[in-house]
């Protein structure tokens, strides 16, 4: 028998074609929607993935450095070794800001991680990590920074000595990692006047400046002036520890708040996240429903303009499951062509975009999966359509 | 007495598929296909091979003398040869009647003639009864029974079966 959706795509396949063509730039549309949540999803859990820790210590009561503000004493990370279970940890400290390069104004994370400890970059790409005390910086590929640039975060130039990729905050900023000392003076850093300010209002309060008190003003002041804090722990446990275990004891003897890193996935993911994410569900709804009712218009149409044919095919006595056969294998292939359209589209203007685009293999699956059910289904109505033709049209001018 | 039994919607479409040939007075073929599969398609909705039905098809062409144009697409053919291509398909599986509406309307009388030699040629060649509801007064001579329609009343008169 022969293939009659086959050939009567071959009849007209430029328009066939551009009709794919159409619906695969939607289909992309929607595919790149997923592929920003995803990226959401992937821009959160990278700094936990690339922190290497298993446990995240915070203030207490708090929802870590990410969620809520976090401030912890930079020696806790002493106590925290003597405890069973605990490996390594490292202290890090996160400040948001506004770096320039190259004229322009860039928005980063600024991480401060002692070096060697746990809380540096990971996927060093170029460069070398950080190997002194002061002003040097490693920064993320995505802030167009190269090694040896200068960068100023606050008062300071910093050399970038190395260059990470995917490196980026859980709001998708990129990352410029700088020494923890560096990273508390940033945090914390008053400007003149107001540590002027801030001296003038101390020397002139009776119950600091004690007359024949001099050291108490002092230390007062150094106090005020230095910053000591940290917004968290990362703690990596022993080989075979339970890292939910260790956070429990963390918790319940130091008083502090611990999370493992699956919660920490959890915070950022479910809580920090949430409704960006509903806010893109709702639209990728909304994007299928349109083009499922594109479709179904599309194939309509296409059937509606084969209505004389259909007629004929009746009249010879061609059977319903062939004509709707035609229709239905015409709609699937129109939704395979949309589909490695759409899918070409979306990795084509992927990269362009100023967050990351995660395209996973799973979600195109299941995008084109969803695409053929959808084809299918718009078909129903056009095929409804073309068995209720009366043969009797043929004939009917 | 082409059928004695209950009317169901499948029966009717084998009926028309098997037992009745259409000439329409446009050809109404289906674009999409060369005049070979045009003809072959029907016989391949009765279950025939492929490559057996298009053989067959093309006999069938070569019999109308539209051979040549065998793998033309329908709107490179002109409406003669389109209008023996559909009769082609007709009887393509040979049934025992045609049906044919204004079958020479789009012609001109020199074409008109030779569709209806054809046909009668065929009829004879296939024991095909044809039917053909015509304005065409230069055909009807042809024609060896002849029902008027006139005021919504048919009087019947003897045919010529004039031979072309």
């Amino acid at each position: 028998m022969i293939n009659l959706a086959r050939r009567d795509v071959a009849n007209h396949l430029g328009r066939y074609l551009l009709t794919g063509f159409g619906l695969g730039l939607l289909i992309g549309v929607t595919l790149t929607m997923a592929g920003v949540y995803r990226g959401m999803v992937d821009d959160a859990k990278v700094l936990l993935r690339a922190g290497g820790a298993d446990i995240w210590v915070v203030q207490q009561n708090t929802l870590g450095p990410f969620a809520e503000p976090s401030s912890l004493q930079d020696d806790v990370y002493r106590s925290l070794e003597g405890l069973p279970g605990v490996s390594e940890t490292g202290n890090v400290a996160y400040l948001t800001m506004q770096v320039k390069h190259a004229g322009k104004d860039l928005r980063v994370m600024v991480a401060g991680y002692t070096p060697g400890r746990l809380g540096g970059p990971a996927f060093l790409i170029a460069g070398r990590p950080i190997a002194q005390s002061h002003y040097e910086a490693v920064a993320d590929a995505k802030t167009g920074f190269k090694v040896g640039d200068q960068v100023r975060i606050r008062r300071n130039n910093y050399s970038v000595v190395g260059l990470t990729r995917r490196m980026v905050s859980s709001g998708g900023d990129p990352m410029v990692f700088i020494s923890l000392k560096d990273a508390q003076e940033a945090q914390f850093l008053k400007d003149n006047e107001s540590i002027v300010n801030d001296r003038n209002r101390l020397s002139v309060n009776p119950n600091v400046n004690r007359p024949g008190q001099a050291g108490v003003l002092k230390a007062v002041e150094a106090i005020q002036t230095a910053s000591r804090r940290v917004n968290a722990v990362l703690v990596r446990v022993k080989q075979g520890q339970d890292p939910r275990q260790v956070a429990d004891n963390i918790k319940r003897w130091k008083h502090l708040t611990a999370y493992t890193s699956t919660d920490m996935e959890d915070i950022l993911v479910a809580k920090l996240i949430a409704t960006a994410a509903k806010q893109i569900a709702l639209f990728l709804i909304i994007l299928a429903v349109v083009s499922a009712a594109i479709v179904a218009f599309i194939i309509y149409t296409m059937t509606l303009g084969k209505i004389k044919e259909i007629a004929v095919l009746k009249l010879i006595g061609t059977p319903d499951r062939t004509i709707a056969a035609m229709i239905m294998q015409e709609a699937l292939g129109l939704g395979v062509i949309g589909f490695f359209v759409g899918k070409f589209a979306a990795t084509l203007w992927a990269p362009a975009f100023p967050k990351y685009v995660l395209l996973e293999t799973g979600d195109a699956i299941r995008a084109f999966v969803i695409t053929l059910v959808i084809c299918a289904l718009a078909s129903v109505l056009a095929i409804r359509a073309a068995l209720r033709i009366d043969p009797a049209e043929a004939i009917g001018g | 007495m082409i059928y004695d039994n209950a009317w169901k919607r499948a029966d009717l479409r084998v009926l028309r598929r098997d037992r009745i040939g259409f000439v329409f007075q446009a050809p109404y073929l289906i674009p999409f296909l060369d005049a070979t599969d045009n003809v072959a398609l029907l016989p391949m909705l009765a279950g025939v091979a492929n490559a057996e039905a298009r053989a067959a098809a093309l006999d069938m062409l070569t019999a109308l003398d539209v051979q040549h144009r065998a793998h033309a697409r329908i709107p490179e053919l002109s409406g003669g040869e389109q209008q023996r291509v559909a009769i082609a398909r007709a009887l393509a599986n040979k049934p025992p009647i045609i049906l044919a509406d204004e079958p020479t309307a789009p012609l001109d009388s020199e074409r008109a003639l030779a569709v209806v030699k054809i046909l009668n040629r065929l009829a004879q060649e296939f024991q095909t009864a044809i039917i053909v509801v015509t304005h065409d007064e230069k055909i009807i001579p042809t024609f060896k029974r002849i029902y008027h329609i006139r005021d919504g009343k048919t009087y019947e008169e003897p045919g010529e079966g004039k031979q072309l």
